[in-house]
């Protein structure tokens, strides 16, 4: 996930997304979505390029950067700014609270070093919080890219990061 | 309709009426932020929350639609409370600096909106809202709107006026939650963003918010002015805010009117920020003549060093200079330019000037290029001299128009405004023919890219193809032209391969054209000055006239010829007689009885040849033969027609008096330089390029020593004018421009109807006006046409060859 | 398909664990096989039949006998008298005289067994959800060949609307009426969406059911398709839910290959297309406007209502909007007729509804139990208890945006009227289940957060109003607000339930308005006292000394 991403990686990126989900308004949030989880997130210079395949005023579709910006900057799982090469998103929402989330974040700030929301200047790791993910039955629960990690401890906490490069 | 009860009151309205329009209508106020009227509704604030029987929680009156027997409250203690607590909430992140009032104090501003219902719930906003600003303030660098987020209370009707008023889609929400902010763009500035700075989210705006860079925390005015803008032929209304602090009151700022007829609280940046040269320092306030003249030596090559002289003094010279003129040389030795910019009253003195005093016909505007095209194509084949329909029934009606030779979006900004609306709101499909790719192009089902100076042999394609596939309107042929069958013959030629050849637009492209044009009417043919300004302009505008007449789109709203005109009043002052061949109403000096009827009524003979066009009047004078020229608010020189050979002509003409309001180009090459004023110091009407007649208001006294224009001609003229002769408008006596208006109209059949107090009352009039009870007319239909028909032109292969190749 | 007509419960707290119990459960389970009585009789634990001498108890549903002591030499007796013969057993029932509060909900409670009844959960974990060829082999598609070779539209909707089926999601609203309403509204062309965006917390019910019957869904939506007369469906999967997505896409393709999705379904002129999409973070999206808006690549903003999907929908067209559980229950109606599925809850509200049990419990997890079942037996049934043996508080009823229901009403039945009377929500199902050792300011803070993230911000109540409460809320939890804070709160709440724009703002500040209500001297004394009872606050420079059991006050 390298934050200086070409302009022709972009082009490309954009015109793949648009082959699988089409050029059309209601196409625009998996496009984010393609783009997002190819680069960790949404680069300003994405949306001109997407705008550009969907603004077909000749069939009376108008878009403007500014509808795409709106749409990428409202959902979650979208980020606008580059990430770090991982990305912990720690389940804050009632239910993994109750079950003893509070112990679990504060281990992992403690082990990051990193406060809910930054991403560490060696860009290895971002800690994100994130509502329910639905999940709650093995709470308190987070997510390491993919991997979701269930009933989690603070003890468990080392361990798991150190899977991670 | 629909009948329902709002606290208590019934009433009937018709379907898909809001809660909210129908309490406006019972008279009940209710209280809105995000709502407006030129708006779609948001239903964000809740601050018109209603209570509805039968539905367990409150309705925002804005989005609910009113259904049979509907029973509204919109008052009770709960509501109240209600309003009461998103106002408080409002207050939680709203930080206004304020500035100072005229008592004294400072705070945040008490004329907005926001504030009256802040206080109207008995909140004292001083108290209640942050104490520090909590984002910059002024924070996007544009030079013309002012953004301080720390008042915006999130209402969106920024956003939505750029999207459905402007159609530019630059403010935009972003983030969610208390997070949400409005962004232009991708989050960049503004003019990052495309925004055009016509300030329609200012004028939008319920908070301040937004506000206008130039006048942000100059407070309220002491009094406003509805006026007429002065710049482009569309004619928008504005207010003028002034301030009476200074002798004769200085100009605050611009506002929007919701009132005005044509554009409402919409502008564009020039109308509502191009204010500051009504009293810029470098205006001119006092009258200069050449020291030769004082002198009374002979001329130096460069006419020499400049003197400011009292008003007499000029007055004196300047009549002197043009009577010797016609004295020695006859009166074909005089040439007067008079001005698209000044009032019709002007321009009617103007023209009686140079035929009653002067004994000339030469008298133009300066872009004549323009007017020769509109008036030879337009007047030569239909016998109109204005676009035929208005630009709010083209906008509203027309399902699809051909814009061609017109940068609509720059040059009638409110105008391509709301073609945008007409495209995105209904659907309406627009054919942009230009070179270039211009801001309209944006909007366009189908782009014509051809080849500059081609545009009548890409029309005469269209029309040949209109006829090959049988779409033309053949009712519409037999009972309202003439030669449809030698104009037939004539595009023969035209096929789609020539065409492709000559324009560069290939032939499935002209095919698409040629289908959308015809299937979808009644289709306007709007055009402006790229099209008419060059050499084949009269060709471009009869081709057009073509294409009109064989589809019929002539009577319906939505249809019609529109040639925009390029300034405030180029309509006006050829209506006014500034026309070699014209007296004013298009009445031609070669027809006896209309110069009978003149020199009737200003008890003098006239002249029976046309004059010289402005061009003609340069060549004229390079070659010695124009000897006077009297120059009304026109630069000569300005950008494009910076000819040289045009310097030459003036520099060579002997006698040069200009009116202006700055120095020019023009004026330096002038013997008498006269300061006039703007349109913010004299009243009388403008014309716009739909034929409305419209009133200008006298804001603020005139700087300096400068004076109002129609009063330096009738002192100039009361100067030439040796006897009374009787004819009943022979004298030059005028209160003010109101008794101009009356003698113009009385000797103009078109402005017949047309009084400054019917104006004040009707607030705009479109000509022919045929009596004082006549409304009007918006759309000229062919029975407006000569002898009711209009005529085919076979638009020559050479002459379009001609064109194209001058490039 | 088994027909439980009895329950055996059987106390295994510590005391009774001390007396033999673990070998009267087993004896139980052996006796009952013996007599054939598996398939009809439930045996199950339970922990909380309070402080008793005659434990270990056994109490036998729906007679509500309740036996103890009893000893594994008795169960026998039980078995043949009780169970098989029908005649309960008099010298060996428990002394009654004073029956303990904690099982004294036996008698007053209405509805079916408790017993689980997987309907829409019935090959979750069973079959392969990637395999056609299973989903058929256990009745899959057999009611969509029945409704489209059979049934006219009206048919179907007549029997959906029979069943008395309402929706799952939350609202409620009868499932067959709202398909007769789009049905029936002019407008082409018409859309079936089903909602998929499940991010109530504490909500996974959804989950199950598109990871573990994902051809279920499809057939369900291409019914509701057949009946309201669309040809288009899109399911709108929260991004959070990458395998549902992916086993609901390898189902679409499945299906269409087979014929019966796509063009002539089972050769049939009807021809229906489902269209998968994938969210990417929004609570709010769960709102049926909101999520139309995303669907049609904007922000995730809910459109003024009236008009309603069902007139103005996705793109402008008539749409039913289902919930995933909802659709579930549509094939198992279809196949086995709309009065069996009356037969399963209660009248008013039929059916069975799949609750989650979090939080403080020894088990947590899904159960799909019949409309009826009281928090108690969730409890202790289904969550095996309380963890650690901690007293129940509270517990958070349909997610974040559900009431809480304090320890002193556990024993409401759980269906949509009795819990409306009482005044408490059902919504999603999800329950969160709190112990003493939960302090109800923080989890007041933690569920106003959630709202304060989620609020899409486009009205002034719930925009500003979610951030005020949980900063006030906060500085609640840090010792540093006012009493008159309390009604700043209160006023605001108000507001936001009365003229919010949509559902997240009106029930956003529910949990808070109940915690003030059943637990507000406990909020007093954070702010009077600077005191966390609990201990879990960060109130600065204040030990937690005093650890108050709380006791709630009754509503009204």
């Amino acid at each position: 996930m390298d934050p200086e991403v070409k302009e022709l990686d972009i082009a490309s990126l954009v015109n793949k997304a648009i082959a699988e989900h089409g050029a059309t308004r209601e196409a625009v949030i998996p496009i984010l979505s393609e783009i997002n989880r190819a680069l960790g997130y949404i680069p300003a210079a994405a949306l001109p390029e997407i705008r550009r395949h969907i603004h077909v005023p000749e069939e009376g579709v108008f878009l403007a950067d500014s509808h795409l910006y709106s749409a990428a900057s409202f959902y979650q799982l979208f980020s606008l700014r580059p990430l770090g090469r991982h990305v912990i998103r720690f389940c804050e929402s009632a239910p993994c609270h109750v079950m003893g989330g509070r112990q679990v974040i504060q281990a992992l700030q403690d082990e990051l070093r990193l406060e809910p929301g930054e991403t560490g200047e060696d860009r290895k790791w971002s800690l994100l919080m994130t509502s329910c993910l639905g999940v709650c039955g093995v709470g308190p629960v987070f997510l390491v890219d993919d991997d979701i990690y269930g009933n989690a401890t603070p003890e468990q906490v080392a361990e798991i990061l150190a899977r991670y490069e | 309709m629909i009948s329902l009860t709002i606290n208590g009151q019934t009433l009937e309205v018709p379907e898909n009426t809001t809660v909210l329009k129908a309490a406006e209508q019972a008279g009940i106020v209710i209280p809105t932020l995000c709502n407006h009227k030129d708006l779609t509704p948001y239903g964000g604030c809740r601050l018109c929350s209603v209570d509805i029987q039968g539905l367990r929680l409150p309705a925002t009156a804005c989005t609910m639609l009113v259904a049979p027997g509907m029973v509204v409250r919109t008052e009770s203690p709960a509501l109240t409370r209600y309003r009461r607590t998103i106002l408080e909430l409002l207050l939680v992140g709203f930080y206004d600096a304020g500035y100072t009032h005229s008592n004294g104090t400072t705070g945040p501003a008490l004329d907005t909106q926001f504030a009256y219902w802040v206080n109207y719930y008995g909140i004292d906003m001083k108290s209640a809202m942050t104490k520090e600003p909590f984002r910059r303030i002024d924070s996007d660098p544009n030079p013309f709107i002012w953004v301080d987020k720390n008042k915006c209370i999130m209402c969106t009707r920024c956003v939505r006026a750029c999207a459905e008023v402007q159609g530019r889609f630059v403010w935009t929400q972003a983030y969610r939650g208390y997070d949400l902010r409005i962004v232009a763009g991708a989050a960049t500035t503004m003019l990052q963003a495309r925004c055009e700075s016509c300030g329609a989210c200012v004028a939008h705006c319920p908070t301040g918010a937004l506000d206008n860079k130039m006048s942000v925390r100059l407070g309220p005015p002491s009094r406003v002015v509805t006026t007429t803008c002065s710049y482009c032929g569309v004619g928008c209304q504005l207010d003028l805010n002034l301030k009476d602090d200074a002798p004769g009151g200085r100009v605050l700022r611009v506002t929007s009117n919701a009132k005005a007829p044509i554009n409402g609280d919409h502008l564009c940046v020039k109308g509502r920020y191009g204010y500051d040269f009504i009293q810029s320092p470098k205006r001119l306030k006092q009258p200069r003549v050449r020291k030769y003249l004082l002198d009374g030596t002979v001329r130096p090559h460069n006419r020499g060093p400049w003197v400011e002289v009292d008003w007499d003094t000029a007055l004196d010279i300047a009549a002197r200079g043009l009577r010797a003129a016609r004295d020695q040389y006859g009166p074909g030795s005089i040439g007067l330019l008079t001005s698209s910019k000044c009032l019709n009253e002007e321009n009617y003195l103007m023209n009686k000037l140079a035929r009653q005093l002067l004994g000339t016909n030469n008298i133009d505007c300066c872009d004549h290029v323009h007017h020769a095209s509109v008036v030879e194509g337009l007047d030569t084949a239909l016998g109109l001299n204005g676009q035929s329909n208005s630009l709010d029934d083209v906008a509203s009606e027309a399902k699809s128009m051909l814009i061609i030779g017109s940068n609509t979006s720059e040059q009638h900004p409110v105008f391509g405004v709301k073609i945008r609306q007409a495209v995105l709101r209904r659907g309406c499909k627009i054919v942009v023919a230009h070179p270039d790719f211009i801001n309209m192009s944006e909007y366009a089902a189908l782009r014509l890219v051809h080849r500059p100076d081609t545009e009548a042999a890409l029309v005469n394609g269209l029309t040949r193809l209109i006829l090959k596939n049988g779409w033309e309107d053949r009712a519409f042929i037999e009972k309202h032209t003439v030669g449809f069958e030698d104009f037939k013959r004539s595009v023969d030629e035209f096929t789609p391969e020539r065409v492709a050849a000559l324009t560069g637009v290939d032939e499935k492209t002209l095919q698409q054209a040629a289908e959308i044009l015809a299937a979808n009417r009644p289709m306007a043919v709007v055009w402006g000055v790229d099209l008419a300004t060059h050499p084949a302009g009269g060709c471009n505008v009869m081709s057009l006239v073509n294409l009109q007449l064989l589809l019929g789109n002539f009577g319906a709203p939505g249809g019609g010829l529109i040639s925009l005109r390029t300034q405030n009043n180029s309509q006006g002052a050829c209506d006014m007689g500034g026309h070699p061949n014209f007296y004013p109403g298009y009445q031609s000096v070669e027809s006896g009885a209309a110069r009978k009827k003149f020199e009737a009524a200003w008890g003098k003979g006239l002249p029976a040849k046309p004059g010289l066009t402005a061009t003609q009047m340069m060549a004229a004078a390079a070659e010695g033969k124009l000897r006077a020229l009297f120059i009304l608010g026109e630069d000569l020189l300005a950008g494009d027609s910076a000819s040289p050979q045009v310097r030459r002509s003036l520099q060579n003409c002997d006698f040069v008096v200009a009116m202006e309001v700055f120095d020019s180009e023009t004026s330096r090459n002038a013997d008498v330089l006269l300061p006039g004023v703007t349109f913010a110091e004299k009243t009388g009407t403008f014309t716009n390029t739909e034929r409305r007649i419209q009133m200008v208001h006298q804001a603020i006294s005139p700087q300096g020593g400068s004076r109002p224009d129609w009063q330096i001609i009738v002192e100039l003229a009361r100067r030439i004018q040796r006897n009374g002769s009787n004819g009943e408008y022979s004298a030059w006596v005028y209160g003010d421009t109101s008794q101009i208006m009356a003698e113009a109209a009385a000797l103009t059949p078109i402005y017949a109807g047309v009084s400054h107090e019917r104006l004040e009352r009707v607030n705009g009039l479109q000509w022919p006006v045929k009596n004082f009870s006549h409304p009007g007319t918006p759309i000229l239909s062919a029975e407006y046409f000569t002898g009711g028909r209009g005529r085919f032109t076979p638009v020559e292969y050479h002459r379009a060859e001609a064109a194209s190749s001058n490039s | 398909m088994k027909v439980i007509r009895s329950m055996v419960l059987v106390s295994v707290d510590q005391a009774s664990l001390e007396r033999g119990a673990e070998e009267v459960f087993h004896t139980f389970l052996d006796e009952i096989d013996e007599f054939g009585l598996s398939d009809q009789i439930a045996v199950a634990t339970i922990r909380d039949v309070g402080f008793r001498d005659d434990i270990p108890l056994v109490i036998v549903y729906p007679d509500a006998a309740v036996y103890g002591p009893v000893k594994p030499e008795d169960v026998h007796t039980i078995v043949e008298e009780h169970l098989h013969k029908g005649n309960i057993v008099p010298h060996l029932l428990a002394m009654m005289h004073e029956l303990a509060p904690e099982i004294a909900w036996m008698r007053s409670r209405k509805g079916a067994l408790p017993v689980q009844k997987r309907i829409v959960l019935e090959r979750a974990g069973i079959v392969d959800p990637e395999s056609l060829e299973d989903y058929v082999l256990y009745d899959g598609f057999q009611a969509l060949g029945k409704a489209l070779t059979q049934l006219t539209p009206a048919e179907v909707i007549a029997e959906v609307e029979k069943s008395g089926l309402q929706g799952r999601g939350g609202a409620g609203f009868p499932t067959g009426r709202k398909w007769s309403f789009v049905a029936s509204t002019p407008g082409n062309p018409k859309y079936v969406i089903c909602n998929a965006d499940e991010s109530e917390p504490g909500t996974f019910k959804d989950r199950l059911i598109l990871e573990g019957d994902p051809f279920s869904i499809v057939e369900a939506m291409t019914i509701a398709g057949y009946a309201i007369g669309a040809h288009e469906g899109y399911i709108y999967i929260r991004g959070e839910y990458p395998l549902a997505y992916r086993r609901i896409e390898n189902a679409l393709r499945q299906a269409e290959a087979h014929g019966l999705l796509g063009d002539h379904i089972f050769g049939t002129d009807y021809s229906f297309y489902i269209h998968p999409h994938a969210g990417a973070g929004a609570y709010i999206c769960g709102e049926e406007t909101a999520l139309i808006e995303s669907l049609e690549g904007k922000r995730g903003i809910p459109r003024a209502r009236p008009p309603y999907p069902t007139t103005y929908g996705l793109f402008g067209k008539p749409t039913v909007v289902n919930n995933v559980e909802t659709l579930a229950n549509v094939p198992p109606i279809l196949r086995n007729g709309a009065a069996w599925y009356r037969d399963v809850g209660l009248p008013k509200s039929t059916g069975t509804k799949v609750y989650t049990i979090l939080g403080c419990v020894n088990f947590t997890g899904l159960i799909e139990v019949p409309m009826g079942i009281t928090l108690r037996e969730v409890i202790d049934i289904y969550g095996k208890g309380m963890k650690d043996g901690k007293k129940l508080k509270l517990v958070q009823t349909g997610g974040s945006s559900g009431t809480i229901v304090p320890a002193s009403l556990q024993d409401t039945p759980m269906d949509f009227d009795s819990f409306r009377n009482a005044g408490v929500s059902l919504g999603s199902g999800a329950l969160l289940v709190c112990g003493e050792d939960t302090c109800v300011v923080d989890l007041a803070k933690v569920i106003l957060r959630f709202f304060r993230n989620e609020c899409c911000g486009k009205c002034t109540p719930c925009r500003i109003g979610t951030l005020r409460l949980y900063e006030i809320m906060s500085q609640i939890s840090e010792g540093k607000a006012s009493l008159s804070d309390l009604e700043v709160m209160q006023k605001i709440s108000e507001a936001m339930s009365e003229v919010s724009n949509c559902g997240l703002g009106q029930t956003a500040s529910t949990a808070l308005r109940d915690i003030l209500k059943y637990f507000r001297e406990e909020v007093e004394a954070h702010i009077t006292d600077h005191v966390c009872p609990v201990g879990v606050c960060p109130i600065a420079g204040h030990s937690p000394e005093l650890i108050l059991v709380q006791q709630p006050l009754h509503a009204g």
